[in-house]
């Protein structure tokens, strides 16, 4: 059989990454999250801090490249190639295909749903939950009050969003973008990860 | 699927040595910066030495330098940001969304190009004496200015273009086409000025062909349905989301150039409102810019070279290759602006006399050069570590030193010091902007190496 990848984004606060491992620990296969920047920087010969700093954020160091006051067109133009949030986003989706051509694996986040468009088996999912108990989940992990806690995911459900948007061709948490959206508030983590791990089996006949 | 094509990293960069890979980065970006530099040189020196045409003619040129300053900005909006996009997709591999990228960069290029064209074409004469021209120069600046802004659109597409193919992987055709870009200006230029007596009209109309024909050839390349990414029907039509994306990207070097251009208005009128001669000081500024200008980009291909192998490093935790490729290249650029400031300084006569026969013009244009160079050498060093700041990633710092230097120190000075001591204060306004610039980057480049010195010791003492 081929690989399998599974591509996951989620809202901030809405599971996910419980329901990934769970879904990871049924089928026995690996899970990726910011593992993968390990992964990156080991191939690339980078520091993961590097990989770490630019995870999940947008470019903005090529804003800077562009300060050369001096500059003509024909100069900004012949610019940009330091390193980038760009060029290590194309090293860590080169990572994350290698990782999918090698071994079938769960990873979280980081457009792999893009990324990885062409794997002829690449399940794309999407996870989101009710805001109370996305609230009430980011409360409990960070241990902060419920005005803090909604904070906390307003900024990264719009850091995630404008990542993603910035990165790929779909819109985060647009149902056209994935196969398959599911609020994992109605059935609890446990439960939405059995159905996602039978949605597999059946789309696989595993 | 991925087939491991090309891996982004060259690991080149953190095991070959560095003074070898600084050769090997910047002598292709400084032979770029330097073709583009003479390509803003040739009309100045063609012009200035058409018989019986003096000071009026070059002073009506240089207030045409801010015009082109603003048709940079809306270039580089739309073309920084569609390459930057587009470069991103072809990192994916994904030729399906760049090629629409590609199509909507070649339509707003038209569409921003006309629109500019037209603007500009309708208020002209307003544009131009707010830009500092005087009813004496105003002829010489409408008729550059119509040519040029006719071709405003192949401009547009000729740089546009030339961004693609960059991003596209064809970095070397790109700067053959830059070069073949000048070269034919400085065939055609004389040819146009004084063979076809067409005078100042002729430098605009070099210019415009030779893009014109450096446009056919790149055109030509793009549309080899070999390529993966090519022009191809039914790409042009605007995507709003492609439109949004570029112009998100576009913005700041929009905004940079646009600062640029405000700064030169602000010095033409300061010249024209404080000095004897508004007309002979704004033509001298245009000079020793000019010439003050060809080592600034030498620098700046310089330092084009040395943003990967710092980037690099900084990444791989190369702390001692950081150092050496920063104070190479702060060396290398220090030496290149020390012999501009020779030139600028001792020999500022022969440099004039190459872009004007007129006596009074030669004088004026040398003592602007002395003034103006007074502290050149410490220029390189600013701008390579300036650049360095960006390479490491610390954008914000990297923003802050290069606004002091170039608008944040610059602009109040223009403004006040004039007020004191009369048309002097605009001139001596800009060397002492270098110097405080130069002081404020030495102490924050100190500053910076003090932090990395105590999170060094810091972690020995950890571990």
């Amino acid at each position: 059989m081929k690989n399998i990848v599974i591509a996951i984004g989620r809202e901030l606060g809405s599971g996910g990454k419980e329901i990934a491992e769970i879904l990871a620990a049924r089928l026995g296969i690996k899970f990726y999250d910011k593992k993968l920047l390990e992964v990156a920087a080991r191939e690339s010969g980078l520091d993961t801090t590097v990989f770490e700093n630019a995870d999940e954020r947008e470019s903005h160091s090529f804003i800077g490249n562009m300060f050369s006051i001096h500059g003509s067109l024909a100069n900004v133009l012949s610019g940009g190639s330091c390193m980038d949030n760009d060029q290590l986003f194309a090293i860590q989706s080169d990572a994350i295909r290698d990782l999918a051509q090698t071994e079938s694996c769960i990873i979280v986040g980081r457009c792999a749903e893009y990324v990885l468009r062409e794997h002829p088996n690449m399940v794309s999912i999407f996870i989101t939950a009710d805001s109370a108990e996305r609230i009430k989940r980011v409360m409990e992990r960070e241990k902060a009050s419920r005005e803090e806690a909604a904070e906390i995911i307003a900024k990264g459900d719009k850091r995630r969003r404008q990542y993603h948007d910035y990165y790929s061709t779909g819109k985060w948490g647009e149902a056209r973008s994935y196969d398959l959206c599911i609020n994992s508030s109605h059935m609890g983590i446990e439960a939405t990860a059995e159905f996602l791990y039978s949605y597999i089996r059946q789309r696989f006949q595993l | 699927m991925s087939n491991n094509i090309e891996k982004k990293v060259p690991t080149e960069l953190g095991t070959e040595k560095v003074g070898k890979l600084l050769m090997l980065y910047a002598i292709p970006a400084i032979i770029a910066q330097t073709a583009a530099s003479l390509y803003n040189m040739i009309d100045s020196v063609f012009i200035g030495h058409i018989p019986d045409v003096g000071a009026e003619a070059i002073s009506g040129l240089a207030t045409t330098f801010p015009f082109m300053n603003l048709s940079a900005a809306f270039g580089a909006m739309v073309g920084v940001g569609g390459a930057t996009q587009l470069s991103v997709r072809l990192g994916q591999r994904d030729y399906e969304s760049a090629k629409n990228i590609l199509g909507n960069l070649v339509t707003l290029n038209i569409v921003v190009g006309v629109i500019f064209a037209a603007i500009s074409l309708l208020f002209l004469d307003e544009i131009l004496f707010f830009f500092g021209a005087s009813n004496a120069t105003l002829p010489f600046a409408r008729d550059f200015m119509i040519v040029i802004l006719i071709g405003n659109p192949v401009t547009h597409m000729y740089f546009g273009i030339n961004a693609a193919l960059r991003a596209s992987g064809h970095p070397k055709q790109a700067m053959y086409a830059t070069i073949l870009t000048v070269v034919m200006n400085i065939i055609l230029a004389p040819v146009f000025i004084y063979l076809l007596g067409w005078g100042i009209k002729g430098a605009a109309i070099a210019t415009i062909l030779s893009q014109c024909i450096t446009l056919a050839w790149q055109t030509k390349l793009l549309s080899n349905p070999d390529e993966l990414l090519h022009l191809q029907r039914g790409i042009y039509k605007l995507k709003k989301d492609i439109v949004k994306g570029i112009l998100a990207i576009g913005m700041s070097p929009f905004f940079i150039n646009a600062a640029a251009c405000i700064v030169v208005i602000i010095i033409n009128k300061g010249l024209r409102s404080y000095g004897e001669d508004g007309d002979i000081s704004i033509a001298a500024y245009g000079i020793a810019n000019r010439m003050q200008f060809i080592f600034v980009m030498v620098v700046l291909g310089l330092t084009q070279g040395m943003q990967p192998i710092v980037g690099y490093n900084y990444g791989a935790k190369r702390p001692d290759r950081v150092k050496r490729a920063l104070t190479l290249t702060i060396f290398w650029g220090t030496l290149v602006t020390t012999f501009g400031f020779v030139i600028c300084e001792f020999f500022p006569e022969t440099v004039a006399m190459a872009f004007t026969t007129e006596p009074v013009l030669i004088e004026q244009s040398a003592w602007a050069m002395r003034v103006m160079s007074a502290f050149m050498p410490l220029i390189g060093f600013q701008l390579v570590t300036t650049n360095f700041f960006q390479s490491i990633g610390m954008v914000n710092k990297s923003i802050f030193l290069s606004l002091t230097r170039q608008v944040l120190l610059l602009i109040p000075l223009l403004l006040i010091l004039p007020l004191f001591i009369g048309e002097k204060g605009v001139w001596y306004s800009m060397p002492i902007s270098d110097a405080i610039a130069a002081v404020l980057t030495i102490v924050m480049l100190a500053i910076q190496f003090k932090e990395w010195k105590r999170e060094d010791v810091g972690h020995t003492i950890q571990n």
